[in-house]
């Protein structure tokens, strides 16, 4: 029997540890600032509102991660007219090194979406295949076969 | 994939400020609004049990309040015994609303109404319950009505003993 405590839901020690993470999560897939905070700050309204139970901090950062990535598809879903320029406001974010940071997003914002959450889980945030295939619920092969093609994919447009 | 300079500004990106303020501040004017909604819940609670006890109605007997039963004697002073066997009880009715009292037997008297079965007045009286018990006839009843209702008290006299009880009429 697998024996474990709850982990109750603390707001201030969940934006102290995961806030910065969701932040690049949702910028990275949305490509703007302003519409990053406004899903980081559905998130943390739903984490507020369902007060759900956590097994430990790990099931606490996939709900986390896989909440946000559902709210920066539903927010798109909603802009989908809107003309998004990549990081136009990119002297807005708080980053110690922009240097390579823009291409980077502009890179990972010409990835479809699919590819774009097995990137940013794997590559940039450094979950292992287990973890992004657990978080995006889909196979750990689903996450490989997708990985290997955004890799082709980035590395043509790189050659463009 | 990505360089190790990419990655490194990536992952040196964090949340702003201000998204901070955004996150945490509404969650403390969640509380506060549910600490005034409790406050005023709590406030119409009080006010709505104050206006419920100022208008229930109540009944006291010989100086007792009258809840379900109360039993005394009649040789107390507040009990004028009049000529031959009649007895006097004091009843005092406590009410805001327009109020009808009619009695089985005897009558009632109070200060400027005339002794008669029945008497009808609008907020608290103090009334006086005429009656001539007997060995036979020993038990009276009076019926008190208001908007809210019909509460019937029953006298009953035995020797010295009066007991009066209180009970709603659906």
């Amino acid at each position: 029997m697998h024996l474990f405590k709850p982990r109750k839901p603390n707001i201030d020690t969940a934006f102290s540890e995961y806030g910065d993470m969701l932040y690049r999560v949702a910028l990275a897939r949305l490509c703007n600032d302003a519409d990053a905070q406004d899903v980081v700050q559905d998130v943390f309204m739903k984490y507020i509102t369902s007060q759900p139970s956590f097994k430990d901090c790990n099931h606490e950062k996939s709900w986390l991660l896989r909440v946000t990535i559902n709210c920066c598809i539903d927010l798109a879903r909603k802009q989908k007219h809107k003309v998004i320029l990549p990081l136009e406001d990119a002297a807005n974010i708080a980053v110690e090194n922009k240097d390579g940071l823009k291409d980077l997003l502009e890179l990972v914002a010409q990835l479809p979406d699919i590819y774009k959450d097995v990137v940013i889980l794997h590559s940039l945030e450094g979950f292992t295949i287990e973890e992004t295939s657990d978080i995006l619920k889909i196979s750990i092969s689903a996450t490989k076969m997708r990985l290997s093609r955004a890799r082709d994919m980035l590395q043509t447009l790189r050659k463009e | 994939m990505f360089t190790d300079k990419e990655i490194t500004a990536y992952r040196n990106i964090k949340a702003p400020d201000e998204l901070r303020q955004k996150v945490i501040k509404p969650r403390k004017k969640h509380r506060k609004v549910i600490y005034f909604s409790s406050a005023v819940a709590a406030c119409l609670v009080l006010i709505v049990s104050v206006f419920i006890v100022n208008d229930q109605s109540s009944i006291v007997v010989n100086g007792q309040k009258l809840n379900e039963s109360i039993v005394y004697y009649d040789t107390t002073a507040s009990t004028r015994r009049t000529l031959s066997s009649s007895i006097s009880v004091p009843i005092e009715i406590k009410n805001k609303h327009v109020t009808k009292v009619v009695v089985s037997d005897g009558f009632i008297s109070a200060e400027g109404f005339v002794s008669s079965k029945e008497i009808e007045f609008t907020s608290s009286k103090l009334i006086w319950w005429e009656l001539e018990p007997t060995e036979k006839d020993n038990v009276f009843e009076m019926l008190i009505s208001d908007k809210k209702g019909v509460e019937k008290v029953t006298l009953k006299y035995q020797n010295t003993k009066i007991t009066v009880t209180k009970e709603k009429v659906k």
